[in-house]
């Protein structure tokens, strides 16, 4: 999403939003900037559905962390047995391109992952790459669509977010994408984004949020593609024992070379 | 053994109340006709699909369904380019073309996108009609689950402006495929990328010839071996069959708009051969149809020298297709290549009918009888036997429902209907036209050729002696012996390529993809792996790869050649993806279960669009895709056959394997069909047989009668055999169709006979009443009806041509044994002077 699913870690905290604010990119802002604590360790559970109800899943450890320039996340394959060990590395640069290296043990090296599919998808879901990192309002424009919008009962502002540069929208492979803000954790509780490959529209919900420290973090992420009118594929990401601030969590674990370690 | 006298009466008194109430009969008659019309203007479909010859083999069609549903349609639009495919003009052109065909506009006609299998037809045609209910309401957009989208569903004009940025697909097509987008694994010191071919266009095209032309996976499928043609594969989304037509129509224009010099575009293909195929089967039907009328209308205008018996013989013909038609529109039955006969058969049949009553009518005419009075004693004396024609027509017809295929029970169904129709039309409509447009008086005495006095006379005589007979019936078991034989040599082959001839651009493209990329038609395997590492288990990897040497190594049992072109599986992922990982060993299968599963993941994660064509989203089901060169359909067996072995011994353990595909669907519905006709022919032999025995009051005469009736299919079939025209999907109806004709000369013929009562005026008297009384309406209807199919000739279709040359000679056949081996028969069976 335009909005970054996972990680802001490490940023300064953001401003309270006035509930009567107009202004799209003042609530983006907050919203982009928001402080979600550094240092965090969590467990994931991926469920992939196609339209045909076949699903698999991969259980895996999430340990993430900002870096001098760079935001990092490592993932580590738990289970299913046949993928344990397998790990991945996502490096998110403020200043320069972001990176992904995949480590299998039958290689016994970290292999970057490079090319053409960073906008298509994180690890076969519905997730794109792109949604896994931080986005920086000033590389999109901001419209609001309605200050005084509802989802389930839940006031929130509903935005539009489009890319402002070719380089951007190409990045991120989305042509725009929906954003409704919850007026009071003040974290985007859906989305809906217009996938330039394929015209697929694809829809993210945002749920069971916990809060720590001033912000909200949500503990499930279910993504719903849609092609041609028809359900395409469903991913759920659920997060488990989410924990912040792990003096365990180093930035030494946030290289290719230390993949190869548990 | 006379025929009662009560029948006769009846016929004459409903000739009489038809007339006395003609006016508003003929306005009912004109009225259902134009509301029948309307019907067949309107809903009137064409459709020779896979699916639809399928419809009723519900567990294969089931397994194509899971397959497509997994892996998309097989049945791709292939636009085959020839020129410098390694050229940067030429790629340049061909990024351009496949982005021109990835957005054609096409305006699909139907409500809703029809696949009907895993349905049996009218489960299909109720849920189409349900879904037409649905579309013409509202379109339901998706739904997602949970949250509160307001206005934020999906909507027509959610893409706004910006919608020609990012329109990447035409919302009628599923996928575009070549070399532009084709499946890329790079390795580098780095690490691994996949990604599209030509992005970014490269610019060292030497090096990006030895990738292509190194590629197991693209050559044969999207690029020939000497690198001079190349294929675009598109794949539409489920369509109607005239939507079909529609978007390869689209697809033929944009490769048209593309074709130059050095960039040669055809298209070709399956979904390309079949819209060929139905556009010849409604362009012939009504032009063929049309001339068949038209001589048949000139032979009748000689034969009666009025316009009034033309247009009245011609109105029962047409009307009683006209009602057949509007019948199998407002039901939802669909031309077919074997539906389409029907006319031609109904032709048959009503013109029969009409000529026998007008021959009567004529006689009576020409002898003073008044008209009205003349319109009653014609129908009277010939109703019965009408009647009896059409019931065991209808018979023969009505056994087609007897088969498992819903195709072969649509000809019963409608072709049943039609010759009631006819009956009815020949005993309603026509005493009608036949009062209302003979206006004169008195009509100039009928001059029969003489030749055909002549033949008659001929015939007759042959078994009037002892030793006549003798030949005769020794000739007639000759015959029979010689059509056994021939009968024997008989084989089926189905191509439809074959029937469009060698020259015709589509014959022309798919042999142009065989000799220069690989291949025009696939089959098959849906895999569904055993193991708990799903695809990845590396003893189905082996087991698909020892497939894979079998599969390749099939010779024709017959041509000896080696159809197979390219064996596409996962395996080509797996290997790509350690060539990768393992540059020094090359593009090799995983070693251990882990090199496997790790291979696996890593596409996964690299690659989880180019993944998703080739597994499933639980890991646990991929597919294999056979390409082989264009075989006739029956060559599929003895493929599959060998292919499934391999499959028992390679991947029995592993996996749960089942062969598909419209091709291999295509070969069970032709082996089905086959089946179902010889079953369906079996039931009619036997209700014809009961119908003679029930209308001549005498089983001797009524098993008998058989002979003339069974002898020229044989005759029919053994020419067929000693000529080699093969038993194919548009001729397997012809056997019935010439039983209907010969029946409908039988029963007139022997029916006059017994008016006759030759047991009471002796056989000679009631064999030259029959012949002065029927032999010259015989004659007429035969030759009327040979011409009639024999303008089929002129068909844009071998087959349909090789359809008008067996009947045309069914007739004639047919007729020569009524003349010379019935009287034999009757001669013998009742005693003739020269026996005792």
């Amino acid at each position: 999403m335009m909005t970054s699913l996972l990680l802001f870690l490490g940023l300064a905290s953001a401003a309270e939003l006035n509930p009567t604010e107009t202004d799209a990119r003042v609530v983006m802002t907050v919203v982009e900037n928001r402080d979600l604590g550094d240092k965090m360790q969590a467990e994931l559970h991926i469920e992939v559905t196609d339209s045909a109800g076949r699903s698999r899943t991969r259980d895996l450890t999430l340990s993430a962390m900002a870096l001098d320039s760079a935001h990092a996340q490592l993932y580590r394959f738990t289970a299913p047995e046949d993928v344990a060990g397998a790990a991945m590395l996502a490096i998110d640069s403020t200043s320069g391109a972001d990176q992904q290296w995949l480590f299998l043990p039958s290689v016994g090296q970290a292999k970057e992952l490079s090319g053409g599919d960073r906008s298509g998808s994180f690890m076969g879901t519905d997730l794109a790459l792109t949604d896994l990192t931080g986005k920086d309002p000033g590389d999109y424009t901001y419209t609001m669509l309605d200050a005084n919008a509802e989802v389930s009962g839940e006031a929130a502002w509903l935005i539009e977010a489009r890319p402002s540069t070719p380089v951007e929208r190409d990045a991120t492979g989305y042509l725009k994408v929906h954003v409704w803000v919850s007026k009071k954790k003040q974290i985007p509780i859906q989305t809906k984004a217009w996938v330039i490959a394929g015209k697929r529209i694809k829809y993210t919900r945002f749920l069971d949020p916990i809060k720590h420290g001033g912000a909200w973090w949500p503990r499930r992420i279910e993504v719903q593609t849609v092609h041609d009118g028809a359900l395409e594929s469903t991913s759920v990401v659920t997060f488990g024992k989410v924990r912040f601030d792990q003096s365990d969590v180093t930035a030494e674990q946030f290289t290719p070379e230390a993949m190869a370690t548990p | 053994m006379s025929t009662s006298p009560a029948p006769r009466s009846f016929f004459s008194a409903w000739t009489a109340q038809v007339l006395r109430w003609r006016l508003p009969l003929l306005s009912l008659v004109v009225g259902i006709s134009a509301l029948a019309g309307l019907e067949a203007l309107r809903n009137l479909t064409f459709d020779n699909s896979v699916e639809y010859f399928t419809a009723g083999d519900v567990e294969r069609r089931a397994v194509l369904e899971e397959y497509r549903r997994d892996f998309g349609r097989d049945d791709l639009f292939l636009v085959l380019i020839e020129g410098d495919v390694f050229s940067a003009d030429f790629l340049r052109e061909l990024t351009t073309l496949h982005k021109d065909l990835q957005q054609i506009e096409v305006t699909l006609l139907d409500a809703a996108p029809v696949d009907v299998a895993l349905q049996s037809n009218e489960q299909s045609k109720e849920q189409s009609k349900e879904q037409s209910k649905e579309q013409s309401k509202a379109p339901e957009p998706f739904t997602p689950a949970g949250g509160d989208w307001g206005d934020e569903g999906w909507g027509e004009d959610d893409w706004g402006e910006e919608e020609s940025e990012a329109v990447a697909m035409s919302p009628v097509l599923q996928r575009v495929t070549s070399l532009v987008n084709a499946r890329s694994v790079r390795a580098s010191s780095a690490g691994l990328s996949v990604g599209a071919l030509l992005d970014p266009m490269p610019t060292d095209m030497k090096a990006l010839r030895t990738e292509v032309l190194g590629s197991p996976a693209l050559v044969g499928t999207l690029v020939g071996a000497a690198g001079k043609h190349t294929v675009v594969a598109i794949e539409a989304i489920p369509t109607s069959p005239d939507d079909t037509t529609r978007i390869n129509q689209a697809l033929r224009d944009v490769a048209a708009a593309h074709d130059a010099e050095g960039f040669h575009t055809v298209v070709t293909g399956l979904p390309e051969v079949n819209a060929h195929l139905n556009h010849i089967l409604e362009t012939d039907m009504q032009r063929l149809v049309l001339a068949s009328f038209g001589l048949m209308s000139l032979i009748l205008f000689v034969l009666f020298r009025r316009v009034s018996s033309v247009i009245a013989s011609m109105t029962v013909v047409a009307l009683s297709s006209l009602w057949t038609i509007g019948m199998m529109a407002a039901v939802g039955i669909p031309v077919t290549i074997l539906t389409n006969i029907i006319p031609a058969f109904l032709a048959c049949v009503g013109m029969g009918d009409s000529v026998h009553i007008q021959s009567v009518f004529r006689d009576l005419r020409s002898s003073g009888v008044a008209r009205q009075e003349a319109v009653i004693g014609a129908v009277g004396s010939t109703g019965l036997p009408v009647v009896f024609t059409t019931l065991t027509t209808m018979a023969g017809l009505l056994s087609f429902t007897l088969a498992e295929q819903q195709v072969v029970r649509e000809v019963g169904i409608a072709g049943a209907f039609g010759v009631f129709c006819a009956l009815l039309h020949s005993v309603l409509t026509l005493p009608l036209l036949l009062d209302l447009l003979d206006a004169r008086a008195a009509a100039p005495p009928l001059r029969s050729p003489t030749f055909v006095d002549a033949l008659l006379k001929w015939c007759t005589a042959l078994s009037e002696r002892r030793f006549g007979r003798r030949m005769v019936l020794g000739t007639g078991v000759v015959l029979t012996v010689v059509s056994l034989v021939g009968m024997s040599q008989l084989t089926v082959y189905h191509n439809p390529l074959s029937w469009l001839g060698d020259d015709h651009p589509a014959t022309v493209g798919v042999h142009t993809m065989d000799h220069e990329v690989g291949g025009t038609t696939t089959v098959h395997l849906l895999v569904e792996a055993n193991g708990e590492s799903g695809v990845a288990d590396l003893a189905l990897l082996q087991g698909l790869e020892a497939l894979e040497s079998h599969a390749l190594s099939w010779t024709h049992p017959v041509t000896g050649e080696a159809p197979v072109t390219h064996f596409g599986s996962v395996l080509d992922v797996m290997r790509e993806t350690q060539g990768a990982l393992h540059p020094e060993l090359g593009r090799t299968l995983p070693r251990t279960q882990r090199e496997a599963s790790d291979a696996l993941l890593l596409f996964e994660s690299a690659g989880p669009t180019q993944l998703r064509e080739w597994v499933t989203a639980d890991l646990k089901r991929t597919h294999v895709t056979i390409r082989l060169h264009w075989m006739d359909a029956s060559s599929y067996e003895p493929f599959t056959d060998f292919l499934e072995a391999g499959v028992a011994e390679h991947l029995a353990p592993h996996a749960r394997v089942r062969t598909t595909g419209t091709v291999f669907s295509l070969l069970s519905v032709v082996g089905a069909l086959i089946s179902d006709l010889i079953r369906s022919f079996g039931a009619a032999f036997v209700a014809i047989t009961l119908i003679m025995i029930l209308l001549l009051r005498d089983w001797k005469l009524g098993l008998v009668s058989m002979v003339p009736n069974l002898l020229p299919i044989g005759i029919l079939l053994a020419a067929m055999g000693f000529t080699g025209v093969p038993i194919d999907m548009s001729n397997l109806v012809v056997a019935s169709v010439i039983i209907g004709i010969a029946v409908d000369d039988t029963i007139h013929y022997l029916h006059q006979y017994q008016v006759r009562n030759p047991a009471e005026r002796g056989v000679e008297e009631a064999i030259h009443y029959t012949l002065h009384h029927a032999g010259r309406a015989l004659v007429s209807t035969s030759v009327i009806l040979a011409l009639g199919f024999g303008v089929f000739i002129f068909s844009q279709l071998g087959s349909l041509q090789r359809f008008g040359v067996l009947v045309a000679l069914a007739c004639m056949v047919a007729l020569l044994v009524d003349l010379i081996l019935t009287p034999a028969m009757l001669r013998i069976l009742h005693g003739a002077p020269d026996d005792d």
